[in-house]
């Protein structure tokens, strides 16, 4: 056989497992199209469950195992583009959106308001805890699931060595220069439930409240000042939990402390296989912001459907279901305090008097957030 | 598309109109190419005639009119033929080789999906690079060869198919003057070897003249004159035919008289003492604003002794290989150019102009809107 | 009149429709202006969308072009101005030296901005994070970054990375523009008495079309970033429009009217560029090219100052693009919230691991990255053909009004940033009606695909616009002449020439879909989430590095199919085809 005849041969041989793959690949492509024609010829009735919680697919696989009648189906995302997602389906009119579970109360109590939330979805029989009952708004428009605390105090035990931590969060103005950090209100969606609860706890408005303008504009205003002093402070304002808690880990720390999400400082000091951050600790102060998790149903949802949410959120609401979201993500968003009598949070969760968890009103302070927010903006952040 | 049977194929063109917005790039052209002819399509810049031809290739297409190739109506009243039905081929000013494609495979292209077996299509192309002289680069790319050589090419490829109709757009344009003489020459060998049909269009009246056994004269959009290339050089049919197509001089008359059917004399107002003999332009006036048009060919030089003849003085000479053209002064700013002589007259030398009668013509100056 | 005349003057009419065009626009249509315009509306018809009262208002309007949002509109546009004009210096001394000097290593610079215009921004600024943050690897190496890292969650952090985007873009049309560019013009310029200086004034007017697109598609895609946005976030004295944007339609509750006031601002600011390009082109193409062109004369360097010149385009690379990949790779080692802690430096493949172990509350990263490659091969291919159909006409050497209309929609499009198409298309392709009676579409496959290709197609529509129009047309008209057929002409003479561009074209697409995240994110199939919203979960938590080890596993694996394609390209393409590109042959 010549060269050229090789060459040629070498040529066609290439060509053909070129076609080849080609012809693979695009054939194997096809099942991304047969993913959605599945989908929509699926056997029983499905609601679609927006989850923003870590826990949330472990939890609705363990429902779905005892509730053959229909199927909870976890889409997983962040609460921002849920949230997003949930609004621009409700203006188009043809929402695919059967439940919605995330932190933080605001975005139900803007939901709410906007006539999207079915109502009473909590059964009577539910047995809520003192911390559950205190966050269920009275139309009980959504469910409290979970409760964590923002405001908790993180820290380094080795950097802030030399530093007396406060017990107050008017001791936290009085800190040595530059070692309390904490996170951007606008890239972290548990901080302005924070933000809030410091501005209302200075004013004095609980959430049972029905506060007046002048109340609450007093409150902000108190607020501000708060935050101020803290800036005047060296206030170091991190996007994220994960620079927030890196600038306490590394070494030499920038932070020695930050005021973060207690989840999220559980879940670093006790992640497994070994502790990421063994010299993290966290106290709390007078006061904490409760943060709880929340569930709501789609008031649009059809009627017979809307009776199967509901059994999720009874489920979710039920001792079985708190365990469940424990174990779904032990290192993570399942380190929080149950809102169910008798269940004990996890191991890395000390115990803690829930009702010294200061909740806020976000019929109130929700609508409040683009201001607030813009205002730390720019008079916090540098 | 080559055609097993080769015909040469009879064009027609009828009434053809061409706007593109509100600019009217043919305005009602109307002609018919005789099979196995050559005719040139000659204009300035803007006369159309690149219009017509892509026309006739399918490559524009008309606002309206009919144009029929062979025995087939390529375009008319809801009809439109696409190019690659057309049955022609075409060598274009840019050469427009395939630059991937090695000579052979440029040459070859046209015969893809003929009824020619390969070694047939292969004897043809080989054929073809022979009578073109570039056998040694069959195997070469375009980039690698010159302009006249890349002109061959598309000349090969042009005529591979054997189609009854080749059309040439501006092909010698490009090339240097040597390699222009010399290409077209094989131009019109090769073309009227194969017994094509040809429309070529140009903007040299030389080359118009040297190829054609017809020639179209193109002005914004309409056809002047379609005739003999001696016709139009002798009769010109209007002021601009006689520019464009080569005048040595023009000069405004004055006293014109028939002196016969065919014939007038007329007086120069620089040279007042002078009856000048000339031609009538047929179909032409010259009531309104008589001018005498005289072709280069009508002018001989004779010495300053000479008896007969306008004085004039040569202003300047030039050798072409053959003789020597002189530029002749032959009044206030009145000059005679390309004036052809044997023999070389110095510059200051004073002369005398004897003009032709059969290459002089009376006609207006501007033509009628 | 008879019935036969009647029958050929219609079907004479009917022929004269241009029915390839409408069905492009019919096209355009769904992909992008009905759900761009629907988005839109709610701007001035809020009452439509359930977003407020009024079935008519300009209050929204007034709203966004005050107070905050107001000031990100300002500062977007200077931003994206400067974004324009830094991309377009830096480009064109790039590519000059790599196309028309003998620098060393051309084609490792080339890649480089290959594999720049590939990292999307969010990897850029994860990267850059990685290397300046505190306690990361500036810190590791005795850097004090405190300074660069405050910088860079400021302005300076926000015009360098949107420039650092765009460069390849400006590198790539520039490039085009540039390589058809015969040595005789600076010769010309050379023997006139210019000296160096001068001979580049008189060359870049010549390309001046491929430097004011590169500006335009530079200033548009600054204008549209979402990813710069989504992780750098608002600085105090510097909003950005899309970071108010994405702050709009993200609050509770979100305001879509005002987020549509900013989307419609930041689309019709693309139209000024356009008419300054078309006012400077002014009937010029981008035809530099036939088949004629000769080889280009490179600059040559002495050898210390060809050292020094290589060097200096090496540090400017590293810095653009090697620091933050090093940064975003050595995190990716790590499974700690910071590089350095205070029990040292952990390294451990352990990220990698969980990339596809996932931790309880992570998903792994395999059939993700599956969904995003298929993905990427329906949306880069149906990309490439539209986008060539567009880049056919907006080469077109007799413009006209239709020309001018698909321009200015073109770089509008590569205006609107991702999230808006996305939330455009709930907006549109939810609508009761649509769900009902037409086809149900939300939430699948098929419609994140759609909302991919908008994305994709007005941008690489005009990076082949160069490609395409340095065709001369008489090549596709020779073939036509001598018996091909549209299809033929098309295969035979067409794509050589244009296959280099195409693939990479096809690539181009394929690894932008592969990173995208605005849309993905808000179009994406429940349970069938492609990668990148897989990697964004990771990022802002303390498992950050597991993100970082997602990103480098993504972007190893976007380049192992960029190496596999252009490998089987290269063994498949036929001789001819690859002296095109070569020196000495146009493409």
């Amino acid at each position: 056989m010549n060269f050229t005849t090789r060459k040629i041969k070498r040529v066609r041989s290439a060509r053909f497992l070129a076609a080849a793959l080609g012809s693979t690949v695009a054939v194997s492509s096809l099942s991304v199209m047969s993913v959605s024609a599945a989908t929509s010829h699926a056997s029983v009735p499905t609601i679609l469950l927006y989850n923003a919680q870590g826990y949330g697919d472990k939890v609705a696989a363990a429902f779905n195992a005892t509730n053959p009648g229909f199927k909870i189906v976890v889409d997983d995302d962040s609460t921002g583009p849920l949230f997003t997602k949930i609004q621009a389906e409700m203006a188009a009119g043809s929402p695919k959106w059967g439940l919605f579970w995330a932190d933080g109360a605001a975005p139900f109590a803007a939901l709410d308001t906007q006539g999207y939330l079915l109502h009473n979805i909590v059964a009577k029989s539910t047995a809520y805890n003192a911390a559950g009952l205190t966050n269920l708004p009275a139309d009980k428009s959504f469910a409290p699931t979970g409760l964590t605390v923002m405001g908790s105090l993180c820290y380094d035990s080795i950097a802030s060595k030399g530093v007396t931590l406060p017990t107050t969060f008017a001791g936290l103005t009085k800190l040595p220069k530059g070692v309390l950090g904490m996170n951007d209100p606008t890239q972290s969606g548990p901080t302005y439930p924070m933000i809030a609860g410091i501005m209302a706890h200075l004013g004095g408005i609980t959430a049972k409240m029905n506060p007046s303008k002048a109340q609450v504009a007093a409150a902000v205003k108190k607020g501000e000042a708060y935050f101020l002093a803290l800036k005047k402070n060296g206030l170091e304002v991190h996007p994220t939990n994960g620079p927030t808690l890196g600038a306490m880990e590394t070494n030499p720390a920038t932070l020695d402390m930050a005021i973060i999400q207690s989840s999220a400082c559980y879940g670093d000091i006790n992640a497994q296989p070994k502790s990421l951050w063994p010299t993290g600790k966290v106290k709390y102060l007078d006061y904490s912001i409760a943060l709880t998790s929340n569930i709501a149903v789609d008031a649009k949802l059809p009627p017979a459907l809307q009776k199967d949410a509901e059994k999720f959120v009874a489920f979710v609401a039920s001792a079985k279901g708190q365990v469940a979201m424990q174990h779904g993500d032990p290192y993570g968003d399942g380190l929080f305090w149950p809102v169910i009598k008798g269940v004990a949070p996890e191991k890395f969760v000390p115990n803690f008097n829930t009702t010294h968890a200061f909740a806020i009103n976000p019929y109130v302070w929700g609508p409040l957030e683009n201001q607030i927010n813009s205002w730390f903006v720019k008079n916090i952040i540098n | 598309m080559s055609s097993p049977s080769f015909q040469p194929a009879r064009v027609e063109i009828k009434d053809v109109r061409k706007e593109f917005g509100t600019k009217v790039a043919l305005n009602g052209v109307s002609l018919v190419v005789e099979p196995g002819t050559f005719t040139v399509l000659l204009g300035p810049s803007g006369s159309g005639k690149t219009t017509l031809l892509r026309c006739l290739a399918g490559i524009e297409q008309p606002s309206s009119g009919e144009i029929t190739i062979g025995q087939q109506m390529v375009f008319g009243p809801g009809r439109f033929v696409s190019p690659d039905k057309r049955d022609l081929s075409m060598v274009f000013q840019d050469y427009a080789l395939w630059p991937h494609m090695t000579v052979r495979k440029n040459i070859a292209f046209p015969l893809v999906g003929s009824s020619l077996s390969k070694p047939d299509r292969t004897r043809r192309v080989d054929n073809l690079l022979e009578r073109v002289g570039i056998s040694a680069l069959a195997d070469r790319y375009p980039n690698e060869l010159s302009g006249g050589e890349q002109q061959r090419v598309a000349l090969a490829r042009a005529l591979s198919a054997r189609v009854g109709l080749v059309l040439f757009d501006e092909p010698l344009s490009n090339l240097d003057t040597d390699r222009r003489d010399q290409l077209r020459i094989e131009i019109a060998t090769l073309t009227r070897d194969a017994g094509v049909t040809a429309v070529y269009i140009t903007h040299d009246q030389s080359e118009a003249f040297a190829l054609a056994d017809r020639v179209g004269v193109l002005r914004q959009g309409e056809l002047v004159q379609y005739t003999r290339p001696e016709k139009i050089y002798r009769h010109p049919k209007s002021a601009f035919v006689a520019r464009f197509t080569g005048v040595a001089g023009e000069f405004a008359v004055t006293n014109v008289r028939e002196i016969s059917e065919k014939r007038v004399t007329v007086q120069l107002p620089f040279a007042p003492h002078m009856f000048i003999e000339a031609t009538k332009s047929e179909n032409s006036p010259y009531d309104k604003d008589p001018h005498l048009f005289v072709r280069a060919s009508a002018v001989t030089l004779h010495p300053a002794t000479s008896t007969e003849g306008a004085p004039g003085v040569i202003r300047d000479v030039a050798y072409n290989g053959r003789g020597y053209e002189h530029v002749v002064e032959v009044g206030e700013k009145a000059t005679l150019t390309k004036v052809y002589s044997v023999d070389r007259f110095d510059r200051g030398d004073c002369v005398k102009v004897m003009l032709d009668p059969v290459s002089c013509f009376v006609m207006n100056a501007q033509e009628e809107a | 009149m008879t019935t036969s005349t009647l029958t050929h003057n219609s079907l004479s009419r009917l022929r004269r429709i241009p029915w390839s065009g409408l069905v492009v626009w019919v096209v355009l249509l769904l992909l992008i202006i009905i759900p761009v315009m629907t988005f839109i509306a709610v701007a001035v018809s809020p009452r439509l969308f359930h977003q407020g009262s009024s079935y008519f208002t300009l209050s929204n309007i007034s709203a966004a072009l005050q107070g905050y949002t107001g000031r990100g509109i300002v500062d977007s546009l200077w931003v994206s101005t400067l974004v324009g004009v830094f991309a377009v210096t830096f480009a064109t001394a790039i590519a000059w030296i790599v196309q028309r000097t003998n620098i060393y290593g051309r084609r490792i610079w080339s890649g480089a901005m290959w594999l720049l215009l590939l990292v999307p921004t969010w990897m850029t600024t994860l990267g850059w994070t990685d290397v300046v943050a505190p306690g990361e690897l500036g810190s590791a190496l005795g850097v004090h970054t405190l300074f660069f890292y405050h910088m860079f969650y400021g302005a300076s952090g926000i015009v360098f990375v949107l420039t650092t985007a765009a460069l390849p873009f400006s590198y790539f049309v520039i490039s085009v523009g540039m390589r058809g560019l015969g040595s005789e013009f600076e010769d010309a310029a050379r023997v006139h008495g210019g000296g160096r200086m001068l001979t580049v004034r008189t060359v870049l007017p010549i390309i001046a079309p491929a430097l004011l697109s590169a500006f335009a598609i530079s200033f548009a895609e600054a204008m549209s970033d979402f990813g710069v946005a989504f992780t750098l976030g608002s600085s105090a004295h510097f909003p950005i429009a899309t970071y108010t944007l994405f702050n709009s339609i993200y609050a509770f509750p979100a305001n879509f009217p005002v987020a549509a006031v900013i989307a419609a601002v930041l689309i019709l600011s693309t139209v000024p560029p356009v008419f300054l390009q078309a006012r400077v082109m002014r009937g010029r193409s981008y035809a530099v090219l036939s088949g004629r062109t000769r080889s280009v004369r490179r600059h040559q360097f002495r050898p210390w100052t060809r050292v020094g010149i290589t060097a200096t385009v090496g540090l400017f690379m590293f810095f653009v693009l090697g620091l933050p990949l090093i940064g975003a790779i050595t995190s990716s080692f790590t499974n700690t919230a910071s590089f350095m802690t205070s029990t040292g430096i952990h390294w451990t493949l352990q990220s990698y691991k969980n990339v596809f172990q996932p931790l309880p509350s992570f998903t792994t990263l395999g059939p993700p990255l599956w969904t995003s490659n298929q993905l990427g091969l329906w949306v880069a291919s149906a990309t490439l053909i539209l986008a060539y159909v567009l880049a056919r006409r907006m080469a077109s050497r007799t413009p006209g009004i239709g020309q001018r209309i698909t321009d200015v929609f073109l770089l509008g499009s590569i205006a609107i940033p991702g999230i808006v198409l996305g939330v455009g298309y709930i907006f549109f392709y939810d609508q009761h009606f649509i769900t009902s009676h037409v086809v149900d579409l939300y939430e699948t496959m098929p419609l994140l695909i759609m909302g991919l290709i908008a994305s994709a197609v007005p941008s690489q529509a005009r990076l082949l616009t160069g490609p395409v129009g340095q065709i001369q047309s008489s090549l596709n008209e020779a073939a036509r002449v001598h018996g091909a057929t549209k299809w033929r002409a098309f295969h035979s003479t067409s794509l050589p020439l244009l296959s280099r561009a195409l693939v990479w074209a096809w690539l181009l697409t394929f690894t932008k879909t592969i990173s995208e995240l605005a849309i993905a994110q808000i179009l994406y199939q429940p349970g069938h989430e492609p990668a990148s919203v897989v990697i964004e979960t990771y990022l802002g938590t303390i498992w950050a590095s597991i993100g970082a080890a997602a990103t480098v596993i993504t972007l190893l694996e976007m380049v192992g199919v960029i190496g596999v394609v252009l490998l089987i390209f290269r063994l498949v393409m036929p001789k001819g085809w690859r002296r095109i590109g070569e020196a000495g042959v146009s493409s």
